[in-house]
């Protein structure tokens, strides 16, 4: 049941990690430049086929493939052999130069490949940490393999607890607060000041791209009435269409401000389009409900002694740029905590598969047994033919009696064996009496090899 | 014995209302907006063995426990836990309770450590003779001001959001924090409630005194009820002016900070140090 790593190892040892060897091998936005990414990138279409090819090789246990703008990833159950002819299929897709190819596509095992997905899971490996897409990316890549019939027990076990432990890392820490993109800054501004925005209306003045942007996202946070006006009323129409957004008149502006909650300011005009005076007008009129006010044009739309007057929040692109920043090193912060919880992720998993393979040998130490008992009996049986069907009954029933009696011991040796392994135990050099050790000299003693007995099946690809 | 028993339950409640704060500490901490088990069971706990031990010292002393600065204290802390029960509920956000939660245990822990009467006094004897209008002025005055502790802590949420907001520092207190308007609401509704509850409070002790010839001869000159009334005009004001839209946000808030200040200081200078029972002396 164990598998020799040598390929992984560069020596000839047995790997704790019996019943398959998970690996995770890869390139990513810190390794690799886009235009190899691009390369390597699997569309979902081709993932069927790309996975199934996988899985036919006799040496893939089970096979998952992560594939997003920012990363290739493979993740797979290796029954023997090594990560070399990933490393060549990514190199060759990619057209990543020979010489280049192991600084730009890494390698982990076992415990490290583990980690690495709980780490990609929670965005920590993220270009923008803690961005929130990756967590749907990992999920989809685990359903891709289900759907195949390439992903068994032991992946499947391991993508549920990546994103078991993502989750949890995102719930118990800052990863991802806060937004990162000035559009949504201005968004989780609105959402601080009014709490829920699907009663509030919205008016974009102008017609830029980022303040597009922002009430798309506005919208999506549940603003439901939005307004765009601008200088020409042709480009007014035009957005309002393609945006669901209904058109207020440019010469209605300054009467039609006291009924909106949200502003956001983008026009080309040389001048200030909010004065002072408008403003307060407003706010006479809407009897100081808050305004927010965001100004994201180049030269600036709203006058800045607006920001004095009571309940107005003005922000300019600035202000949004300035928040960002903070939220992306408050992000950063909250990451050593997010790597702790992360660890005691792994540390769970490693158990978990620990008592997947020891109750695999166990099963196989236990079959090996049964196999003698039978045959000893058949054989007593056969020469002794003068037993009645009482005498068999009887000594068929010691013979296993005392075979369940001999197994307990060593069945609590493996488990315990398996316990034992802890996630500092040496690898190619166990110390004496460590769990890896014991495991191997049970192994020795009781002839235990990697076999499709194991408990880990390899699931059938689907055709 | 009743003695011991007594301090022991009442530690017992300052032990359940602090485990509570720490949870909402933690959730707050780790920036959880919604609440949780972690913060609903506790509060829950805390608040039905609150209520536990009023209704036991209640039966033991044969009134209602609201008499005396021990009573009146324990019955502002349990009133805020249950009116932030309902707070909550309705809100569906939990960091309030970092703001609010410390009022009940301090005042726990006052009503602890001073150690409330074991047995009936002769001033809680003839507050009872007053009977059921006297039980519900007292707890309705009493009920006004866990309101106005509410809005006070809501008011302190809101003067520190809004400045953090203008300021444009979006620091780690604004990403815990509710949204502005959820904690105006949560002030101008907790002003409204306790004006209506002072309110009843006063009313129902009026009509009680009504009934007591000598009362009207001293309450003119009672402290307490000058007080009451100055407390209830300067709530109507805050309230009126944030209707009206011009303290609508920060000033309502401010304005509901300086008068729990006001009402703390006088609950404590003229109601403890200048008079008992009002009306009736």
């Amino acid at each position: 049941m164990g598998t020799t790593c040598r390929a992984l190892y560069g020596g000839d040892v047995i790997c704790p990690c019996v019943g398959g060897t998970l690996v995770a091998v890869g390139l990513s936005h810190k390794t690799a430049a886009v235009e190899f990414r691009d390369r390597v990138g699997v569309a979902e279409r081709q993932m069927p086929e790309v996975l199934r090819e996988w899985a036919r090789q006799p040496e893939i246990g089970e096979i998952a493939i992560l594939s997003t703008c920012n990363r290739t990833e493979i993740y797979a159950l290796l029954r023997s052999g090594g990560v070399d002819n990933f490393r060549k299929w990514l190199g060759e897709r990619g057209q990543v130069a020979e010489a280049d190819r192991s600084k730009v596509i890494y390698a982990h095992i076992d415990r490290e490949a583990v980690h690495h997905l709980f780490r990609v899971a929670s965005g920590l490996d993220s270009m923008i940490v803690g961005e929130p897409q990756v967590l749907g990316q990992v999920r989809e890549a685990v359903r891709l393999g289900r759907e195949n019939g390439v992903v068994g027990r032991k992946l499947n076990g391991l993508f549920d607890a990546a994103l078991k432990a993502a989750k949890r890392a995102r719930s118990e820490t800052g990863i991802d607060r806060g937004a990162v993109s000035i559009s949504y800054a201005a968004v989780e501004l609105a959402r601080q000041i009014f709490g829920e925005l699907n009663q509030k209306e919205v008016l974009v003045l102008g017609a830029g791209k980022m303040s597009r942007l922002t009430m798309d996202n506005l919208r999506d946070q549940g603003a439901t009435t939005c307004f765009i006006a601008n200088r020409s009323a042709e480009r007014a129409e035009a957005l309002a269409s393609e945006y669901h957004a209904k058109v207020l008149p440019w010469d209605r502006l300054e009467e039609s401000l006291a009924r909106m909650d949200i502003v956001i300011a983008s026009t080309a005009a040389p001048h200030y389009v909010l004065t002072t005076d408008i403003v307060r007008e407003a706010m006479k009129a809407r009897r100081n409900r808050p305004l927010f006010l965001v100004d994201i044009a180049a030269p600036r739309d709203v006058a800045p002694e607006v920001a004095e007057l009571y309940n107005v929040f003005l922000y300019n692109i600035d202000d949004l740029k300035a928040v960002t920043e903070e939220n992306i090193a408050a992000r950063r912060k909250e990451m050593v905590r997010a790597e702790e919880l992360l660890s005691e992720g792994v540390d769970q998993f490693m158990a978990w598969t620990r008592a997947l393979e020891a109750q695999g040998a166990i099963v196989q130490i236990r079959e090996w047994a049964e196999e003698q008992r039978q045959a000893e009996l058949e054989r007593l049986i056969r020469n002794r033919n003068d037993m009645t069907p009482e005498q068999q009954k009887a000594v068929e029933e010691f013979s296993r009696r005392l075979m369940n009696k001999f197994l307990d011991r060593p069945s609590r040796g493996v488990k315990s064996a398996y316990r034992a392994i802890d996630n500092t135990d040496e690898i190619d050099q166990p110390s004496e009496h460590s769990g890896s050790w014991i495991l191997n000299s049970l192994k020795h003693f009781f002839g235990v090899k990697a076999s499709e007995k194991s408990i880990d099946h390899k699931p059938t690809p689907k055709s | 014995m009743w003695g011991e028993i007594l301090t022991s339950l009442d530690g017992a409640v300052v032990l359940l209302y602090g485990i509570t704060w720490l949870g909402y500490a933690r959730s707050f901490g780790l920036g959880r907006q919604a609440p949780t088990k972690s913060t609903i069971v506790p509060l829950l706990t805390a608040l039905i063995a609150h209520t536990a031990v009023l209704i036991v010292r209640g039966i033991h002393l044969g009134h209602t426990p609201t008499i005396g600065m021990h009573g009146a204290l324990g019955f502002v802390a349990w009133s805020m836990a249950l009116c932030y029960v309902f707070l909550q509920t309705h809100l569906r956000t939990s960091a309030f309770g970092i703001f609010i939660l410390p009022f009940a245990v301090v005042f726990t822990a006052i009503v602890w450590l001073v150690g409330g009467p074991t047995d009936s006094t002769d001033l809680a004897a003839k507050m009872s003779e007053r009977g059921a209008l006297f039980a519900l002025h007292m707890a309705g005055a009493l009920f006004s001001y866990s309101c106005f502790a509410i809005a006070f802590a809501g008011g302190l949420m809101y003067v520190l959001l809004d400045r953090e907001l203008h300021s444009k520092k979006i620091g780690a207190l604004t990403r815990r924090m509710p949204p502005l308007a959820k904690i105006d609401k949560v002030v101008t509704h907790s002003v409204g409630l306790g004006l209506i509850m002072l309110g009843l409070g006063m009313v129902l002790g009026v009509i009680g005194l009504a009934g007591q010839p000598e009362g009207w001869e001293s309450w003119e000159d009672n402290a307490k009820v000058f007080t009451a009334l100055l407390i209830w005009m300067a709530y109507a004001f805050i309230l009126f002016m944030m209707i009206r839209g011009d303290w609508r946000g920060r000033r309502g808030a401010l304005g509901a900070v300086v008068c729990f200040l006001m009402v703390f200081a006088l609950y404590f200078v003229v109601n403890l140090m200048f008079a008992n029972l009002h009306g009736a002396v």
